[in-house]
């Protein structure tokens, strides 16, 4: 079994994540510290709040060079403001820089539709991913959102989610992926991503 | 296509236990919360709301324990509401394990409240409870007015207006309850939440009234509201959640099976 480290960045509750994986019996460890992190096999990072709030934690302690050396030969999954810090930048309160390690960046949803973009939607999927395994397409997760990630290259977009306008609601690039939608809150398909994440090969 | 419509099981919970009662009176025992939770995540509710009714703060740390264990069993989003006056209180909340809360009487008593949590937790996290009750004559033009203290209270304050207040405050979502209506089980009163509906763009949450299924349906197409909350049909096991969401999707409501 894979030893997963939720990354603690200060931003936001992680407990939902970890209690998440407790239920399917998986084991998991919340840390901010990088010799722990470094340990472990797959790497899950969560994040409520803002961009900007997002990308000035990653400041702390040499934390972003550290992340980015790690997802060189770790499976990481960004969940919420963690799947849009993989982007090259985001841009709620001013533009800051993400991660990088999705080219593209992250704006405000352009819908007619009331923001945030709060409750259950239906996700369409790329079957073929090993992240949506056993998940039909047009599943329902949920959201809480109002900005959202615009991919550079199409190839990176592994869902999108129609809200007035469509969106990224997944992303990949290789073994990293991020999702939009919280897994944690989308009862038996967001536990059954959670665990496709973990049983990863 | 959009947001589907949401069904949401609410727990009123007193001391430990949940309870029901008519026009917030007259209360009887429904059970464990934990349990009662559990048993509606398998049954695919799409929300949890759980009301803390409990007057006595010594309570509150029982509470926190619950909600806490909720959320261990719990995959869906948590709302609670009940005793929440300060910004600690919300973040107690969030961190045991709650999405969202429930802002009621201290949003009465102090609007910029509300203004303080959105801006420090987010709209998304907010929601403002609303009890009302109608107060205009007979054929007089139809006016709500909020009430306070179990709905002892008159506040003199409009619901329809209170309710864009709050949004405008930073609301993400009015929970809307009719206290003429709460444990009548004759359904929602439809005017108020059709007022409040066309009058805010956030997400209305009926409340209060359901006795059967075609009232969940009349809160969606007719008062246009968001998500429908029930307690007692649930509770006592006249209806599943599954069943709700059938009758709702035949009607042609969006809803997420």
């Amino acid at each position: 079994m894979s030893r997963i480290g939720i990354i603690d960045l200060g931003i936001g509750n992680i407990n939902s994540v970890q209690k998440a994986l407790t239920a399917l019996r998986i084991d998991s460890i919340v840390s901010a510290d990088f010799s722990v992190l470094r340990t472990l096999d797959k790497l899950i990072l969560p994040g409520v709040g803002s961009f900007a709030a997002a990308s000035h934690a990653l400041d702390v302690d040499e934390r972003r060079p550290m992340l980015t050396e790690l997802m060189h030969d770790k499976p990481l999954l960004g969940i919420c403001v963690g799947m849009q810090l993989l982007a090259t930048t985001g841009l709620e309160h001013g533009a800051n820089p993400g991660l990088g390690v999705v080219p593209g960046s992250v704006d405000m949803l352009s819908t007619t539709q009331p923001l945030p973009h709060v409750g259950w939607n239906r996700v369409c999927v790329d079957q073929s991913s090993p992240l949506f395994a056993n998940i039909p397409d047009g599943s329902y997760f949920y959201f809480t959102h109002s900005y959202a990630f615009t991919v550079e290259q199409q190839q990176h977009r592994l869902a999108s989610t129609f809200y007035g306008v469509t969106f990224s609601s997944a992303v990949v690039n290789q073994r990293i992926y991020g999702v939009q939608f919280h897994p944690e809150k989308s009862q038996q398909f967001g536990l059954q991503l959670l665990r496709n994440f973990v049983e990863l090969g | 296509m959009s947001l589907a419509k949401r069904i949401i099981p609410c727990l009123d919970v007193d001391r430990g236990r949940v309870v029901k009662g008519v026009q917030f009176l007259d209360i009887r025992d429904a059970g464990d919360p934990v349990e009662i939770a559990k048993t509606y995540n398998q049954q695919g509710a799409d929300e949890i709301t759980f009301l803390d009714i409990t007057a006595s703060h010594e309570a509150r740390d029982t509470t926190l324990h619950t909600v806490e264990a909720i959320a261990a069993e719990v995959f869906i989003p948590l709302t609670v509401g009940g005793g929440i006056r300060t910004l600690e209180d919300i973040r107690r909340m969030l961190n045991a394990g709650a999405d969202k809360v429930s802002i009621n009487s201290a949003a009465v008593f102090k609007p910029e409240f509300v203004q303080e949590a959105a801006g420090k937790f987010g709209s998304q996290c907010i929601v403002v409870a609303i009890d009302c009750k109608q107060v205009s004559a007979a054929g007089e033009a139809a006016r709500w007015e909020i009430f306070t203290h179990g709905g002892r209270k008159p506040t003199g304050l409009d619901a329809v207006e209170w309710a864009v207040r709050m949004v405008n405050y930073g609301a993400g979502e009015i929970l809307l309850t009719s206290m003429d209506q709460d444990g009548m089980k004759q359904g929602f009163d439809l005017g108020v939440t059709r007022a409040i509906s066309d009058a805010v763009a956030v997400p209305v949450i009926a409340s209060g009234g359901v006795g059967n299924l075609q009232h969940l349906v009349d809160g969606v197409l007719l008062g246009g509201a968001d998500a429908v909350l029930a307690a007692s049909i649930f509770h006592f096991g006249e209806y599943s959640v599954p069943q709700a969401k059938h009758f709702m999707r035949s009607a042609g409501i969006e809803i997420r099976l």
